[in-house]
């Protein structure tokens, strides 16, 4: 039955990062490149209005919101949702952080070799930043895994859930139940870690890593993020 | 090798569109929302099956009047807001008071319930010195009996601590841990607890009882109130009502997964209400 929940949290934390990756990356991008006007406005009151909510307020507001305008979210979609978009939120600046720390130099460049701005963004700046961004991603992961059993509150059954429901039958091992529960999340979140280091050292660029201001190799750092 | 990434970043968000559009449409059926930790009322069985004393009921009714429900586990902070915005028609195994009545409609109250107060099984305390001056006394958070503390104890000057728990286990574990001197709860649960941890009731406190009832809507827009009790008025005609509690009051509820295996499953209940009552109570009952 654990087992059952924890694939239940491993399906949520693997929607609830996609929406978020959905839309931490444009949200990043533009929170860099977009025009001021943009970031000023829309962007930053975003970034500040998820920042200050609890996702389990956020939870609430959604699954109950949704019902007062008419659409019947479940629990499940209705937690993926808060979480995935507060999560997006959290990872734009994780892409935001990232970007910029991509030598500028490398979209100076772009530029020089007659790169449009957005390809220049797309093919030089974003491969990079991506690479730089897969650390900081990672705690975003153990994160927003953890920040799934909030899930419960709106009645779906993952791991937490499923620790509770064998409390309830078998009147107090309450104890060992959460320890179990406590070590699987810890293996979850150790194994991730792991496999994205993995995804880490794959695609890293020989010889590349934060970049510091004009730095040598342009020509062989271009070629290789092709 | 970047295209990899950026193919692995698509699939992603593909995934996570389809399955938000993919979100289950409403089905035409009565949804039973219920917090599925509260033996004997309700639980979970070790097939991952909500069992329990409400969840036959329900069955039981909804076959009687002839409609079909969706059982549902909910955590318990939400059931009532959820009645209010229509995700479930009815809430199970919850109590019936003056102040949920003016938010709420519910069926006739089923079953009167005492509280009792837990002690630690070699310890002195008994009701009344659970209650003196410095002493420590914990409940579960958001209930009747937390609040009668507040009100009856804390309130008339008294000083003793309340201490609240999310749920009744994390309650007792403070309790054997001596962390809290009494622990006030239902007595139908406490039984439970006493036969598997060292601690003993104490007492009961007949000034604080509560009605379960089975609730629905203000104003019930879908006319359930009168359905649900004639559906248990069948069951207490037949006897299928009678049977029940005591399986699921006197019973060993461990049992039930074994019992439900035996008999072939909770789907029995629509078959033969009173057969399948009788054969829970001849199984679970030693």
């Amino acid at each position: 039955m654990l087992l059952e929940g924890a694939a239940e949290t491993v399906r949520l934390t693997a929607l609830m990062l996609a929406l978020g990756a959905a839309v931490g990356l444009p949200f990043g991008v533009l929170h860099v490149y977009g025009p001021r006007i943009l970031r000023v406005a829309v962007l930053d009151p975003i970034v500040v209005f998820f920042r200050g909510i609890p996702s389990l307020v956020l939870m609430m507001i959604i699954y109950f919101g949704a019902s007062e305008i008419g659409l019947d979210l479940s629990g499940f979609i209705a937690s993926i949702l808060a979480i995935g978009v507060r999560s997006g939120i959290y990872q734009s600046q994780i892409v935001r952080g990232a970007i910029q720390s991509v030598g500028s130099g490398q979209m100076l460049a772009a530029r020089a070799i007659g790169m449009s701005k957005w390809r220049a963004i797309r093919f030089i700046v974003i491969p990079q930043a991506l690479r730089l961004a897969l650390p900081p991603w990672s705690n975003e992961y153990a994160g927003v895994l953890k920040e799934s059993s909030l899930a419960y509150a709106l009645g779906v059954t993952e791991l937490m859930r499923q620790g509770r429901y064998i409390v309830a039958r078998t009147f107090g091992n309450s104890l060992l139940v959460y320890t179990v529960c406590a070590a699987i999340y810890f293996v979850l979140v150790f194994l991730g870690i792991r496999l994205l280091r993995k995804v880490e050292q794959r695609f890293s660029v020989p010889g590349f890593d934060a970049a510091p201001q004009g730095r040598a190799f342009f020509g062989r750092d271009l070629e290789s993020s092709r | 090798m970047q295209g990899s990434l950026k193919t692995g970043l698509y699939a992603l968000a593909i995934g996570a569109i389809a399955v938000l559009a993919a979100a289950p449409t409403q089905a035409q059926k009565l949804m039973v929302g219920t917090t599925a930790d509260y033996p004997p009322f309700e639980w979970v069985d070790g097939k991952g099956k909500l069992v329990g004393f409400d969840m036959d009921v329900m069955r039981a009714i909804s076959y009687l009047e002839k409609y079909e429900i969706e059982l549902k586990d909910v955590s318990f902070d939400t059931i009532i807001p959820s009645l209010q915005s229509d995700k479930y028609d009815i809430a199970a195994g919850i109590q019936i008071n003056d102040e949920r009545r003016k938010i709420i409609d519910s069926s006739e109250p089923y079953i009167e319930v005492l509280y009792g107060v837990a002690v630690v099984k070699d310890s002195p305390e008994n009701l009344f010195t659970v209650f003196q001056k410095g002493k420590k006394v914990g409940a579960q958070r958001g209930t009747t009996q937390a609040r009668w503390i507040t009100k009856r104890v804390v309130e008339q000057g008294i000083d003793v601590k309340l201490e609240l728990y999310d749920t009744n286990d994390l309650g007792i574990l403070d309790l054997v841990n001596k962390r809290i001197d009494g622990f006030v709860s239902n007595t139908l649960p406490l039984q439970e607890f006493v036969k598997r941890n060292p601690i003993r009731i104490s007492g009961v406190i007949y000034d604080l009882r509560a009605h379960f009832a089975y609730l629905v809507k203000k104003g019930d827009p879908k006319g359930l109130v009168p359905k649900l009790n004639s559906g248990m008025a069948k069951m207490k005609a037949d006897g299928s009502w009678d049977d029940l509690k005591a399986a699921y009051f006197t019973g060993d509820l461990l049992r039930i997964t074994d019992c439900n295996a035996k008999h072939g499953d909770t789907l029995n209940v629509k078959r033969d209400i009173k057969k399948y009552a009788a054969d829970l109570k001849g199984c679970l009952v030693p």
